[in-house]
């Protein structure tokens, strides 16, 4: 392995991963991925393993790495983390082999019943050997990803806690969509102005109801104010000459006779319109003026 | 690919997802809570104005003349008629009954009176000018 600039993808040797063919009445690879640390157990050295399963057609291909020694290995050979773009096995990637591959000065690949296999030079015919390969035009869509073995770890520990979390943005993200579908559906309503034929202003509105109920209450005192002077209770021979009104003041004349005062007339006024009104008398005149 | 993504930085993720989706929740359910204050207040200012307008309404001129020329108001020399937008009702000698049936009717109509002139002729008659706002 040779050090390298920008991003790469890397194949992995045989040497850094296990792999065993495995059978089960499964459908789905991601089914089989939970029975590989079994199919695994007891073959594999001390270690912090993850596991990546494949289906083949009738069994299904096992592979256990370990993610800290392939990282190591990485960095021992100059590729940062950063420079990593896609990790690959060399199971997947070189299935068309059939000489025996060099992968170092020592070792070479080898297709064996299926398996690639990593072995000394020692062991194959030096004059089959392929020294160099081209790189792979088109890489499998069965990569994997290295989680350092603390990452892993944390991720076991957090999973419940991820779990809750995501099932609970879910469950607003959810809320957050009828939610907003309902506050769609409020603003789109027609405006209740609009329904009332009135300006479509609130400002508008509140300014016609100020003037209505204005002249709705001046209209209302002047009722008052109107029925009691015209209904005052006179007294045997007394007389209105005259009843005037204009600008919110009554003007009431009346014809006296001598030694006769309004003073039982302007008590009466006082009394029936109470705060309404001001009453005033002056000689055979009563002024009410509406307040 | 190797990941150095920490799962803490994901909890962290998450969490400020959660907060964030339930802020909004919250700030939209208020946006339509205040909606529907606002729909209910107008509602309460539209009828308001609409019961007003009702009860404030400008009485139709005709129909003050069609009662006007009404047999009980036979024989008094009523005139009446509609001047600077104020419609005028003089009569030179009206009696007692008559005019207490003719303010009876407009005063519970929605009139504004903008004056109003009542004189003694004699023990039965009385002079009757009135200017209602139209």
């Amino acid at each position: 392995m040779a050090h390298a600039e920008g991003k790469v993808n890397i194949v992995l040797c045989p040497s850094l991963y296990w792999v065993k063919r495995a059978y089960f009445e499964l459908h789905f690879a991601s089914q089989a991925l939970k029975y590989a640390p079994s199919v695994f157990e007891g073959t594999l050295p001390e270690g912090n393993y993850a596991y990546y399963a494949l289906k083949l057609k009738n069994e299904f291909l096992i592979f256990a790495y370990d993610p800290d020694e392939i990282i190591a290995t990485l960095e021992e050979h100059g590729i940062a983390a950063s420079q990593i773009n896609d990790v690959y096995f060399a199971q997947n990637e070189l299935t068309q082999l059939h000489n025996p591959l060099a992968c170092n000065e020592k070792d070479v690949l080898l297709m064996h019943n299926g398996i690639i296999l990593q072995l000394p030079r020692s062991l194959v015919e030096s004059s089959d050997t392929q020294e160099e390969m081209d790189a792979p035009t088109k890489l499998s869509k069965h990569k994997i990803t290295l989680y350092r073995s603390s990452l892993r770890h944390s991720f076991k520990e957090l999973t419940p806690t991820l779990s809750v979390l995501g099932a609970l943005i879910i469950l607003y993200a959810v809320q957050l969509f009828f939610t907003y579908s309902e506050y769609s559906k409020v603003t789109a309503l027609p405006s209740v102005f609009q329904e009332y034929k009135l300006p479509s202003t609130m400002l508008q509105n509140s300014s016609i109801e100020k003037k209505l109920l204005s002249d709705f209450r001046a209209e209302e005192s002047f009722r008052k104010v109107s029925y009691a002077v015209l209904k005052l209770p006179l007294s045997e021979g007394q007389r209105v000459e005259s009843v005037s009104y204009e600008k919110d003041v009554f003007k009431i004349v009346f014809d006296l006779q001598a030694g006769e005062n309004l003073g039982e007339i302007g008590r009466h006024l006082e009394k029936t319109l109470g705060k309404l009104a001001k009453v005033e008398i002056e000689k055979n005149t009563v002024r009410v003026k509406i307040l | 690919m190797i990941s150095s993504i920490h799962p803490l930085y994901i909890l962290g993720i998450m969490l400020l997802l959660l907060v964030n989706l339930i802020w909004k929740n919250s700030d939209i359910e208020n946006n339509i809570a205040r909606e529907h204050a606002d729909r209910a207040s107008m509602t309460v200012l539209a009828k308001r104005i609409v019961e007003l307008k009702k009860v404030m309404k400008t009485p139709e001129t005709s129909q003050i003349e069609k009662f006007l020329k009404t047999p009980q108001f036979g024989g008094v020399d009523l005139k009446h008629q509609i001047k600077n937008g104020r419609y005028v009702i003089d009569a030179k000698s009206i009696d007692a009954r008559q005019m207490q049936t003719l303010l009876n009717y407009l005063l519970n109509m929605s009139v504004t009176v903008s004056q109003l002139k009542i004189e003694r002729i004699d023990e039965l008659q009385a002079s009757l000018y009135m200017e209602i706002n139209l």
